[in-house]
């Protein structure tokens, strides 16, 4: 219909997403309040050790999700500088480090939710960007990905006194948002949550960049329900999914764009990485698509470099590859 | 105008029903060609389009609501003329 980049089937794209969130929502809150009371009680070195039975339980319990891992690793495989950082050739068992990792990073989360940083390491690559933004009291948009610990980010807003605005579709929103206002109520981190499909989202996000705060999306996956104009993009080879609506915005209010991710770097020991991938210039109607298109592939390389890096820190469970 | 703002290639203004739906089902316009109509509005005819969810919703029913709201805004007189 536009002279576009072809879009996909969004009811595909729905349903790939969807069987995500209901992986990710088995990982509950009470059996986090376990962890957390153990982790007090036994000390890190002790409570990590739990970590391999969850890991044997999801490797059972999530039959579904095991192939697609398997799959990623030995994309991941084929690349001799992502070689060196598997644990051999990706078989049978690949998957249960990859959800050992998954399940480590959110044993960490639990601790910086209850100790803060006192417990981890934390590392900062790239920050100086976002406190020139906040000097010349201008926004930003970071753009993150299911690697490393999406939450993380959090810690250097909160620390310096930068609003983060984190865009997430869910009905739960204003829950999110009170849990992080009780563990630290100078927080400005707040979770915006645009109905799917309205027409309000773009003007809350350029809201929130006019008052010179940081709007954080995720790009690695196409939303549940959001409006999206998918683009197919080469990751590890192969054309994948990926959402452009974050870039297209990013060209049309001119704003910089970051890529921004958390990756465990050793045992409680993080780095939080922001880069910048795009111009920050306004660009012209006519060039925008393009411009939109390059600034997202920029990014994707930016991912893949890091997955290759930390191959087991990507959680995304499902056939991302397939939606093609 | 939204042809122009937007850089649709392949439709012709005419095409465009004055009570179409413009975004969703109708013309399948997103919220940021939407965002981009708004700030294509505010520069060319000096109205201004807030952060306000749901009348945005109303101003973007349609090329009928989205005329009207610049009219009412202007100080013009709303009415049939498209």
């Amino acid at each position: 219909m536009t002279a576009r980049t072809p879009r996909l089937s969004r009811a595909r794209a729905m349903k790939a997403a969807g069987r995500w969130e209901g992986f990710a929502e088995r990982g509950s809150l009470g059996a986090l309040r376990f962890m957390a009371r153990l982790y007090d009680l036994l000390g890190r070195r002790l409570s990590r050790a739990i970590l391999h039975p969850i890991a044997a339980y999801f490797f059972v319990r999530e039959r579904g999700s095991r192939g697609p891992s398997r799959r990623y690793l030995e994309r991941i495989w084929a690349y001799p500088e992502g070689r060196p950082q598997l644990r051999g050739r990706p078989g049978f068992f690949a998957p249960y480090w990859h959800y050992h990792e998954f399940a480590l990073q959110i044993f960490d989360r639990m601790v910086l939710w209850g100790h803060g940083l006192s417990e981890l390491r934390m590392d900062h690559q790239g920050s100086e960007h976002l406190f020139a933004l906040k000097r010349e009291g201008r926004g930003g948009i970071l753009i993150g990905a299911h690697l490393g610990s999406f939450d993380m980010p959090r810690q250097l807003a909160g620390g310096h006194g930068i609003a983060l605005n984190v865009v997430m579709f869910t009905a739960h929103a204003e829950r999110i948002n009170r849990f992080f206002k009780s563990l630290d109520p100078t927080s400005q981190m707040r979770v915006l949550s645009p109905e799917p499909g309205s027409v309000g989202t773009a003007f809350e996000i350029k809201a929130c960049l006019d008052r010179g705060e940081l709007v954080g999306i995720m790009a690695d996956r196409l939303p549940a329900g959001g409006d999206d104009t998918p683009i197919l993009i080469d990751f590890l080879g192969l054309p994948m999914a990926f959402p452009l609506s974050p870039f297209r915005l990013a060209c049309l209010l001119g704003v910089p764009a970051f890529l921004s991710l958390c990756l465990r770097k050793g045992d409680a020991h993080y780095e939080a990485v922001v880069r910048p991938v795009g111009n920050v210039a306004k660009v012209p109607r006519h060039d925008r698509d393009k411009a939109a298109v390059e600034l997202a592939r920029a990014w994707v390389q930016g991912l893949e470099q890091a997955c290759l890096e930390h191959p087991y820190q990507w959680f995304n469970f499902y056939d991302t590859w397939e939606q093609a | 105008m939204i042809v122009e703002a937007l850089a649709l290639e392949d439709v012709d203004p005419q095409q465009i029903e004055t009570d179409a739906e413009l975004f969703g089902e109708g013309l399948g316009l997103d919220s940021i060609d939407a965002l981009e109509c708004a700030m294509v509005l505010e520069e060319g005819y000096g109205v201004t389009i807030e952060d306000d969810p749901e009348g945005n919703a109303r101003i973007f029913a349609s090329v009928r609501s989205l005329a009207d709201f610049v009219r009412t805004q202007r100080g013009e007189p709303g009415g049939g003329k498209d």
